[in-house]
């Protein structure tokens, strides 16, 4: 269970919160100790981490001069020439 | 009411005493039994290994983010850890859901090592390690 300490707590100071068993949370309350802040609380709120989203990253390839040698001859492949 | 089905392990944690070890993202129980050698040249097994059981021990793992002083938790935390390992504490230390009806494991440990981990842009994490000493005892959450 979750609870707030109203009083000094082995050396914590009133105002902290914790999760505690609930058997020994029951009989802080009961102390005046804490108060009680959800009783089936388990788990703490995790800090959450910022996605980022990375840019892609394009990296240039190097190729040969001769590698666009026949460039022209393609775009008359894909772009036949209406006769 | 018990647990019904498999049992989500967020639900099952450890705790110092009555307080929650803080900030855990996973918590790890371990027993086991040595086993004793009672091959004799008198066996009958051809040969082949035989054991009894020999001492029972227990180890407890957990892993968490870190806080420093400036948290406003009452959770057992790092710092509260490293004063325990520095003294040698022997900690009471529960592993349980805390639902009515489900098993609390409850035994006496040393913490042996903690490992603090701070990578850039990443959350500061540590690992924990404890030894038990003395039985490791089983009983229902009433």
């Amino acid at each position: 269970m979750k609870l707030r300490l109203l009083k000094e707590w082995n050396g914590k100071e009133p105002g902290k919160v914790g999760v505690f068993l609930s058997e020994y949370g029951e009989q802080m309350i009961k102390d005046g100790i804490a108060e009680l802040l959800d009783e089936d609380f388990v788990v703490e709120q995790m800090p959450i981490k910022e996605e980022q989203q990375q840019d892609p990253v394009y990296i240039p390839i190097p190729v040969p001069m001769s590698y666009f040698n026949d460039e022209g001859k393609e775009e008359n492949i894909t772009k036949p020439k209406n006769k | 009411m018990a647990t019904t089905g498999i049992i989500n392990g967020t639900l099952m944690r450890l705790y110092k005493d009555s307080t929650a070890i803080g900030y855990a993202t996973s918590c790890q129980m371990n027993i086991s039994s040595a086993m004793r050698e009672i091959l004799t040249k008198d066996s009958a097994a051809g040969g082949w290994r035989e054991v009894k059981k020999g001492q029972l021990s227990g180890t407890l793992s957990t892993e968490a983010l870190y806080a420093g002083p400036g948290d406003a938790s009452t959770n057992y935390l790092f710092d509260d850890l490293f004063t325990d390992l520095v003294a040698g504490t022997a900690l009471t230390i529960k592993f349980t859901t805390d639902v009515v009806g489900d098993n609390v494991y409850t035994m006496s440990a040393i913490c042996t090592s903690l490992d603090l981990n701070a990578g850039v842009e990443e959350n500061v994490s540590y690992s924990a390690s404890f030894e038990v000493t003395g039985a490791i005892v089983k009983t229902t959450k009433a």
